[in-house]
């Protein structure tokens, strides 16, 4: 009967993990480089293509859908009687264009050379990134060169250097022999089809990483790494505008022995604001940040920035709403400490301040810890109020000038859980299973689940005994 | 008192003193202008806009009516949660996780199976109901586990009762007001969520709702208040819905704090 009931717990336990479990395993199978496989139709007709995953539509038709060769989604009505690895062919994912498959044939490196086999493909894996280094490198040097003769030669190597930069191709040659030549600078990830079926998964955490910290490109996505940091720094900020004054006040109420009328609204008033759902106060951020603050402060600089929202809107929309949750959290924490050592402390001539460094702060420190990493898993976990105070529905928009490594204040921003919830990506990232939207949310998962974690086990540990 | 010490406490004092008002002015701040804004503009419809709020207070009981038999059932059973950090982790985790995997992975399935729509405002309700039974059953097991008191167990074992009746007559009466607060404040906390509803809900007429399009006023006001134009009727009625949710969520808190015996350990006032 113990068993039984202990099995249907673990059974309750597993059901409810579901969705967590459930979003690492699809967003792992999701980021496995798709395989380029040669596909044998019972028509006859034989094609190198990567089998995506079947949606409702294709299971309600019979249909399957495959990325062909050329780049393009091909829907194939007929079974298919066999599929096997083509261990020679390759996939590229480029930024100028849809990604190519087959294979490698030769490669011409800009200086007029022409590589094959082995050294073709050792050049494929390592130039692309070397070549845009060289133009980064490149770019940069004819920035800052100084008007005149300095100027004029930084432009001829820049003029050389692209020369070599459209003539350094690879070319990939599909099974009906049709020769594709791809840019190599413009390439992103290049991979040989995997023979055992461990290789894919092995790939795809190195494709995490690759996917997290390429800049955006208007055909693949990527760039994750500009949305983590505005994520975290709206979170993070939000943590200095509304967590610090609430621990402040939380402070200011306890020096206090007999609380008075206003303490006492406050300490109501921060457990009854702390159920006020996060949307009403993304409608606050709205009306008086966005909307009037925004609009002044745009009037008073002649700009167009503060109207649209922006981290710092972000931020103090996150922080108001986390606040209560923080100050209620600081309030039990200070509580806890006792009241008697506060007393005698006083007694004994400590002023206010003394009490509050030497008695109340060293035992409350770690509560006080956790209100505050608790007000930060609050605001983590809030996406609603962001949609109204400026987080961008779109990376490819942004990606040619707002997208920094790391935020600025104003002006539109990304956020985990809006592009997780409304995937701006490319179509083609639709067809691949989106992939980044399912990493996007692993990762805002994994940091809300962490602060709260922290957040309880400081929480929990109670006062620091005194020696 | 050193003159140092003097000037340390003069500054600490003086931060205290005025970084402690900041939190609360905005808090109260922030209350009033909404509420001033609500009542300052004309609105167009009461109808929908408790159409929006009928929406989140229904959303919000049905989540917590799905996610409560395995809640209770588990805190029944066990007083100690197996697997005590997976399922902190699993209380932890943002309402919009199963949502979203609702909508790429079970919505299709299920629709595919039985041919139900993949998003429908019935999806929102299992949601809400999957996200919030962990932090449920947490909160019961924890009711139950702090409430007993530990030499009235003792006494009960040693008059010859066995487990189940002490459950049913020493620690259930005992958790019951805590157990009612976790609850409470589970509902406030379904009827505000937002991103969970929005994302599988299908943006479509729900029967309880009697708005056309999102039915609840968290759906609503993310969807409608970028278009809406300030002072204007959409926007008055949208700030009006706010208003009621937050007074909804407030009230559902107040009662929970009534409900919940005061931590002997907590009250300093």
């Amino acid at each position: 009967m113990r068993r039984a009931g202990t099995f249907l717990l673990l059974t309750v336990i597993v059901l409810l993990l579901l969705p967590l479990l459930s979003l690492g395993w699809t967003t792992l199978s999701r980021l496995r480089p798709p395989q380029p496989r040669l596909l044998v139709l019972d028509d006859g007709r034989r094609i190198l293509a990567a089998e995506l995953d079947r949606d409702l539509e294709d299971r309600r038709e019979g249909t399957r859908r495959v990325l062909q060769a050329d780049g393009s989604v091909g829907f194939l009505g007929s079974a298919t009687v066999s599929a096997m690895t083509v261990p020679e062919a390759w996939f590229v994912r480029r930024d100028d264009g849809p990604p190519v498959m087959g294979r490698l044939v030769g490669l011409a490196t800009g200086a007029g050379d022409t590589l094959r086999g082995e050294a073709a493909e050792t050049a494929l894996r390592e130039m692309p990134e070397r070549i845009r280094e060289d133009k980064t490198r490149m770019a940069r040097e004819v920035r800052s060169a100084a008007p005149g003769a300095a100027f004029g030669r930084a432009m001829r190597q820049w003029e050389l250097l692209r020369v070599a930069d459209d003539r350094a191709l690879a070319f990939l040659e599909d099974l009906d022999g049709v020769r594709r030549p791809v840019r190599l600078s413009a390439i992103r990830e290049s991979w040989k089809a995997s023979s055992s079926a461990l290789g894919p998964w092995l790939a795809a955490p190195i494709r995490a990483w690759t996917l997290f910290l390429e800049d955006p490109d208007p055909w693949s996505g990527g760039g994750l790494f500009p949305v983590v940091s505005a994520t975290l720094a709206t979170v993070f900020l939000s943590g200095l505008l509304g967590g610090i004054p609430a621990i402040l006040a939380a402070l200011r109420i306890s020096e206090r022995t007999s609380p008075g009328r206003g303490a006492r609204w406050i300490r109501r008033g921060s457990a009854w604001f702390a159920a006020v759902p996060g949307v009403v106060w993304g409608t606050i951020g709205a009306g008086v940040l966005v909307g009037g603050a925004g609009d002044r402060l745009d009037r008073l600089f002649g700009d167009h920035a503060w109207r649209n929202g922006g981290v710092l809107w972000g931020a103090v929309t996150l922080g108001a709403l986390s606040a209560p949750t923080t100050l209620s959290a600081a309030l039990r924490a200070i509580d806890r400490t006792p009241r008697l050592a506060r007393e005698i402390a006083r007694s004994c001539g400590a002023t206010r301040w003394q009490v509050l460094r030497l008695v109340v702060l060293p035992q409350a420190s770690r509560g006080l810890a956790g209100a505050w990493v608790s007000g930060l898993a609050r605001a983590a976990g809030e996406t609603a109020p962001l949609l109204m105070v400026g987080a961008a529905r779109s990376v490819g928009g942004m990606s040619t000038e707002s997208v920094h490594w790391f935020p600025r204040l104003s002006g539109g921003f990304l956020h985990l859980g809006v592009l997780a919830c409304d995937p701006p990506w490319p179509a083609l990232e639709a067809e691949l299973g989106h992939p980044l939207a399912f990493l996007s949310l692993s990762l805002l998962a994994a940091l809300c689940v962490a602060l709260e974690l922290v957040a309880t086990r400081l929480l929990r540990q109670g006062p620091r005994r005194s020696a | 008192m050193p003159r140092s010490a003097r000037i340390a406490e003069a500054f600490a004092g003086a931060i205290l003193r005025s970084g402690g008002w900041v939190a609360p002015l905005v808090l109260f701040f922030s209350a009033g202008w909404l509420a001033w804004q609500a009542a300052s503009g004309r609105g167009e419809d009461w109808g929908r806009v408790f159409g929006w709020f009928a929406g989140s207070a229904v959303l919000g009981v049905a989540g917590i009516c799905l996610a409560l038999p395995p809640a209770l059932a588990g805190a029944l059973l066990s007083r100690r949660i197996p697997m005590a950090t997976f399922a902190r982790i699993a209380s932890a985790m943002p309402l919009s996780v199963p949502a979203f995997m609702i909508l790429r992975r079970l919505g299709p399935m299920v629709s595919q199976a039985w041919g139900v729509p993949a998003q429908h405002p019935a999806w929102a309700v299992v949601a809400l109901g999957w996200g919030l039974a962990m932090p449920l059953w947490i909160a019961f097991a924890d009711a139950l586990e702090r409430q007993t008191v530990r030499e009235w167990v003792d006494g009960a074992l040693a008059l010859g009762a066995n487990p189940q009746r002490i459950l049913w007559t020493l620690s259930l009466p005992a958790a019951l007001p805590s157990m009612g607060a976790a609850l409470m404040r589970a509902v406030a906390r379904a009827s505000g969520e937002t991103m969970a509803v929005l994302l599988v809900s299908g943006n479509f007429s729900s029967s309880w709702g009697g708005a056309d399009g999102a039915s609840s006023v968290g759906v609503a006001l993310a969807l409608d208040l970028p278009e809406a134009t300030g002072g204007g009727g959409l926007w008055t009625d949208l700030l009006r819905g706010a208003v009621l949710l937050s007074l909804w969520t407030m009230t559902l808190h107040g009662l929970a704090l009534r409900l919940e015996p005061v931590d002997s350990e907590g009250a300093s006032e």
